[in-house]
């Protein structure tokens, strides 16, 4: 009953919007499949079938300004919510201005859309980097500028983001990348003050490589952020408020055009992470190692084999710990 | 062919050399509730984004071989400003101890975490309803998050499981002010949770007439619209016990009927034995300061303090149940990333309010007859 009157009230809020403007464009994905977990049995089933989706409505308000709407919804959680709302002002070429509740700038991965990402999952560096206020989404006001061919002259994108939160945090974003080519190299910085009763102010880097011809990506990316989470938990007897987490992570994915009758299309695809929550006690970290293959069988519809292993030690598994390590099978259909 | 040579170590590594197994020693904490909680990783950063608003995220919490789904978002006033969060969890289905409503809350004021039952005992031996409560340790994604107290919420639900009509209840908001004077707006300090409206046309009456009310007719016309025994009752064991929040910011005012007084229900201890208290005969607010310009009433308040002082807020009542709690708590106490992992003892902490409860008790009894009027 509550999904279905979700699901009614986007209709009718996009129905206006879709008589309103003429130019509003949908987009977005479906996708089901079945997570195999590796977990002891006492913190859920080893295997959960599910299906999400999202719908994005993208409305040209006129030749400068564009606004966006973005539902998501999936089974586990049962409700369908509003994940973004942003507004864009594309007065000038190389300066577009972007309003909303918006992916910020931190790493490679929320550089992209979710639904087009090599893996189902994020990578588990950007998760604890999100986990720590960092990958995530914020209502902000964002500069940037990305670059085409033909900017040869000036083979530079950047972002820089202004943002507030409802946790008494604000900060800024900035990210820049040079385009060589099929190379790309980015650095990426974040400064986050976090206030009121225990203050804190955080900074956090990263840097990728990227090599990125067509149907081939190749990404070194690397982190080195404060570990607010940790922070957090010793500033109230103040205790120790340097503490940085670490982490690097490799991905390697090519497209082989098969062009079958049914299948056209394969992309195994791998990835390898580290990553240390304090990078003073570097013995206690997680490494994860995802082996994947994407089955094309059109550019938009896609099945996902993806084993995402995860081998922890931390003080209590002073042997490495494979919990929360999972495989997925997944169908996926963009439009 | 040599990029090969690499594959069969990172077979290696991914298959080998690892277990299932999470040593985490919280997953074998049984003498309490253990909350193995998983959020799905974008709305737990969104739900970090939100601390400061009504917010929720679905949740899913397992408890030994229960599963739960349901929703949690950031609980609390200023506690929200502190690192610790407390949450409200709402239950789809099913209950956890009894409740499928309830806060989490992290007891930010008191690192002993023994503050909350010590004054539910001493609450309920006066003849108050409390809030059901028990702890809980918390666990998020495999993240230990912490010590938490399970808190019944006092809504509907919770006159109903007791058996008691309710036709209004007033919780005050943060260091109320019970007068007009001033130019109070008591809609700064006060909000109705029933019924769900923002009339406070009835307490906006008890405040006027505590304005107002002559010494002499003090009894008589205030006990209409506050039970004054009750509030008298309340008074005395909250000084007892020092409960630094319980004058001006932690009371809960209910009607059963239109027609019959205000009673108090007691709300959040984490402030209470607290040790910056050093109010000997009254907590201050402006309720207390009228009362006991009345000779009936300050009679009565000297009845209940003193039973209170003498039969309740003693030693060999209250030590054995902080001897209770601790061996309940102790792995997770210490398990903890804002208490035992940050460096606070729990024995240090229970030395320390032993103490405490110890010396002011002393102090009050040695001053039980100087006992006057404000």
């Amino acid at each position: 009953m509550k999904k279905s009157i979700q699901f009614l009230l986007i209709i009718f809020i996009l129905m206006p919007v879709y008589e309103l403007f003429s130019q509003v464009k949908f987009t977005g994905f479906g996708a089901t499949g079945i997570q195999l977990f590796e977990r002891p049995i006492s913190i859920g089933v080893s295997q959960e079938v599910y299906f999400k989706g999202k719908l994005q409505a993208e409305i040209k308000v006129n030749k400068d300004i564009e606004a966006q709407l973005d539902f998501r919804g999936n089974s586990v959680d049962e409700r369908v919510t509003l994940r973004e709302f942003s507004a864009k002002f594309e007065y000038w070429e190389r300066m577009k201005i972007e309003i909303g509740n918006l992916k910020q700038p931190f790493g490679t991965e929320q550089m992209v859309s979710d639904e087009d990402l090599e893996f189902i999952e994020e990578s588990f560096i950007n998760q604890q980097v999100s986990d720590f206020g960092y990958a995530v989404r914020s209502v902000s006001v964002m500069l940037y500028s990305k670059y085409k061919d033909e900017y040869g002259y000036f083979p530079f994108s950047y972002y820089f983001s202004l943002f507030k939160n409802n946790s008494l945090t604000s900060g800024l974003y900035a990210r820049l990348s040079y385009h060589n080519d099929d190379f790309i190299y980015s650095v990426n910085y974040s400064f986050q003050s976090i206030g009121r009763d225990y203050p804190i102010k955080a900074n956090a880097f990263c840097g990728d490589i990227t090599f990125n011809p067509k149907n081939t990506k190749l990404s070194l990316e690397a982190f080195y952020v404060k570990n607010i989470e940790a922070v957090l938990e010793n500033v109230v007897l103040n205790g120790d408020e340097n503490i940085f987490a670490a982490g690097v992570k490799l991905l390697a994915a090519k497209i082989f055009d098969i062009d079958g009758r049914i299948i056209k299309g394969l992309e195994p695809v791998f990835l390898f992470g580290f990553f240390s929550p304090d990078i003073n006690e570097s013995e206690f970290h997680t490494l994860q190692f995802m082996p994947g293959l994407n089955i094309y069988f059109h550019d938009d519809v896609r099945l996902r084999l993806n084993y995402n292993k995860l081998l922890t030690k931390n003080r209590f598994n002073k042997k490495y710990s494979s919990i929360n390590s999972l495989g997925i099978v997944e169908l996926q259909v963009r439009f | 062919m040599n990029h090969f040579k690499i594959l069969p170590f990172i077979v290696l590594c991914i298959f080998s050399g690892c277990d299932v197994t999470d040593n985490n020693p919280a997953n074998d904490i049984s003498s309490i509730y253990l909350f193995d909680s998983y959020i799905r990783p974008e709305n737990l950063s969104n739900l970090l984004a939100n601390k400061m608003i009504k917010y929720s995220v679905p949740i899913q919490i397992f408890i030994g071989d229960d599963d739960y789904k349901g929703t949690i978002e950031a609980q609390g006033s200023a506690s929200r400003y502190l690192p610790k969060w407390s949450f409200e969890i709402k239950l789809d289905d099913g209950k956890i101890m009894h409740l499928d409503n309830f806060n989490l809350s992290a007891q930010v004021g008191d690192p002993s975490m023994m503050r909350t039952i010590l004054a539910s005992y001493v609450y309920r031996e006066m003849g108050f309803q409390v809030f059901d409560s028990d702890f809980a340790f918390i666990k998020i994604n495999n993240k230990n998050k912490g010590l938490y107290y399970i808190i019944e919420r006092v809504e509907k639900d919770f006159f109903e499981r007791r058996g008691v009509p309710v036709y209004e209840v007033i919780k005050t908001i943060f260091d109320a002010k019970f007068t007009f004077k001033n130019g109070t707006n008591i809609y700064e300090f006060f909000e109705k949770e029933i019924n769900d409206n923002e009339n406070l046309y009835n307490f906006e009456n008890f405040i006027h007439t505590l304005d107002t009310v002559k010494q002499e007719n003090i009894f008589n016309e205030l006990r209409k619209l506050l039970d004054i025994n009750t509030y008298l009752k309340y008074h005395a064991a909250s000084t007892i016990i020092a409960a630094n929040d319980g004058f001006r910011n932690n009371i809960i005012f209910y009607k059963r009927t239109p027609e019959t007084p205000y009673e108090i229900l007691p709300w959040d201890f984490d402030g209470s034995f607290n040790a910056t208290f050093t109010e000997i005969f009254y907590g201050d607010n402006e309720i207390i300061d009228k009362l006991l310009l009345n000779d009936s009433c300050l009679t009565l308040y000297r009845q209940y303090y003193t039973y209170c002082l003498e039969n309740i807020f003693i030693e060999s009542n209250l030590f054995p149940v902080i001897d209770e709690a601790v061996k309940k708590i102790r792995i997770g106490y210490e398990l903890d990333p804002y208490l035992g992992e940050a460096g606070y003892s729990l024995d240090d902490e229970v030395n320390k309010l032993k103490i405490f409860i110890s010396e002011r008790r002393q102090t009050l009894i040695n001053s039980l007859d100087n006992l006057r009027k404000p």
